[in-house]
């Protein structure tokens, strides 16, 4: 089990506060309130790869946004970063861009859990 | 007409400054003033991108106009920072050179010998159809193109400048050729633990010396981000973990923007084999589709 480190957004940070109460996340998992996944840099998740955590990017759905592109960013930058990793033989898997409106928190904790588990 | 014969007459438009090349063995870049215009050269020697010195810090604005000789490739630069804004189009005037590839000099010096042997002005280099001919203390030397040609010139895709505003010579007749991302499949073709083993090898032996990021003529921030202390994302450490997340966010920073100028690699003191990871990125946003999303937006120019 490794450290899991979670950006979310505005939305998803409200969705996985209104299900804290029926269903608790692992300890291992810290999650980081950002306003935007757009603002969300590049170097942040690599900085997060080294510090040997895994990292889950949890945002608005893409045309769901209410900065527009931030959650295009986002989608662009992890597929990239994914790509690139694979390239350099790292495993992509420990980037995750996930799609969570404020409704679909249960499905964000889920996912962590099953996430922090791996 | 000839470089000399466009500068002078460049000069005489008010051009104040000319960026170029000098020398015929030993090349180096030249600022060349009204008085030194018949220093300014091209011979297939001429690797260095000359662009990146316009973007120096408040080079532009102190003088009024500048010329600046480009090949095709260092061309490209120029379209790119001028979408980026970097400076304005009329400050610049672009001096094309229709150019047939440039040479890696260490392939010629094995068979010449060692260049202090003789005087620069008795140096001689030009192509002649697929031959390169070199003229050194009365000898001359024939080279077969597609040995000494530099791997950015044999994959070329435009031999002639993009953007010009006076070209000196003729434009070169050539079939169009696409990037094909030979080297970069090859490199996917391996497996993950054999890919891993052939780049941990490489950023190993990285010195961290920068020089990649400095000779870079799209990198050109202000603040660096991989300099910044607060917040640090990659430390100053030359370790194996630091050295593969410096080189993966220069490239990711260079995300289609990238024009494929290979200096980068030219410099690497330990010869990384950057242009790699930049073409993998450039590959992967246009797989993407990206590449029309993250163009800059057009401002009334």
């Amino acid at each position: 089990m490794g450290k899991v480190i979670v950006f979310c957004c505005d939305a998803a940070y409200y969705g996985l506060n209104m299900v804290s109460k029926l269903i608790e996340l692992p300890e291992d998992v810290e999650v980081v309130r950002v306003p935007c996944l757009g603002r969300v840099e590049f170097e942040a998740v690599v900085r997060a790869l080294l510090d040997s955590a895994n990292v889950v990017l949890a945002g608005c759905h893409e045309n769901n946004c209410k900065n527009i592109d931030g959650s295009r960013l986002a989608k662009m930058r992890v597929e990239l970063l994914r790509r690139m990793l694979e390239f350099v033989g790292m495993d992509a898997d420990r980037v995750k861009h996930l799609e969570i409106s404020t409704y679909e928190g249960l499905k964000l904790a889920e996912f962590l859990n099953e996430f922090a588990a791996r | 007409m000839d470089l000399v014969e466009v500068a002078k007459k460049l000069f005489d438009e008010g051009v104040e400054v000319i960026i170029g090349y000098q020398g015929n063995f030993n090349v180096k870049p030249i600022f060349a003033k009204a008085n030194e215009v018949d220093k300014l050269t091209f011979n297939p020697l001429c690797i260095y991108n000359l662009t990146n010195y316009l973007t120096m810090e408040g080079f532009v604005d102190k003088v009024d106009k500048i010329g600046v000789v480009v090949k095709g490739c260092d061309s490209k630069t120029i379209l790119q920072l001028l979408d980026e804004n970097a400076f304005s189009r009329d400050k610049i005037v672009v001096i094309g050179i229709p150019c047939n590839g440039v040479i890696d000099v260490n392939k010629i010096v094995e068979e010449i010998g060692e260049f202090r042997e003789f005087k620069d002005n008795e140096f001689k280099i030009k192509w002649e159809g697929d031959e390169l001919v070199v003229e050194v203390n009365g000898k001359s030397y024939k080279f077969p193109k597609d040995k000494i040609l530099l791997e950015k010139c044999k994959v070329c895709e435009t031999p002639n400048p993009v953007v010009y505003d006076v070209l000196v010579g003729n434009l070169i007749q050539q079939p169009h050729r696409k990037e094909e991302f030979k080297a970069v499949k090859e490199i996917e073709s391996l497996s993950l633990e054999q890919r891993w083993e052939f780049w941990i090898k490489e950023f190993e032996k990285c010195i961290r010396c920068y020089a990649c990021r400095n000779v870079c003529p799209l990198c050109y921030c202000e603040s660096c981000v991989l300099e910044r202390l607060e917040p640090e994302f990659v430390r100053r450490a030359v370790r194996l973990d630091e050295n593969i997340a410096y080189h993966l966010i220069r490239a990711y920073h260079l995300a289609n923007r990238c024009v494929g100028c290979g200096e980068c690699e030219r410099v690497c003191p330990v010869n990384l084999p950057l242009s790699l990871l930049n073409k993998k990125v450039a590959k992967e946003v246009k797989d993407l589709g990206f590449s029309e999303f993250l163009k800059p937006i057009e401002v009334g120019r």
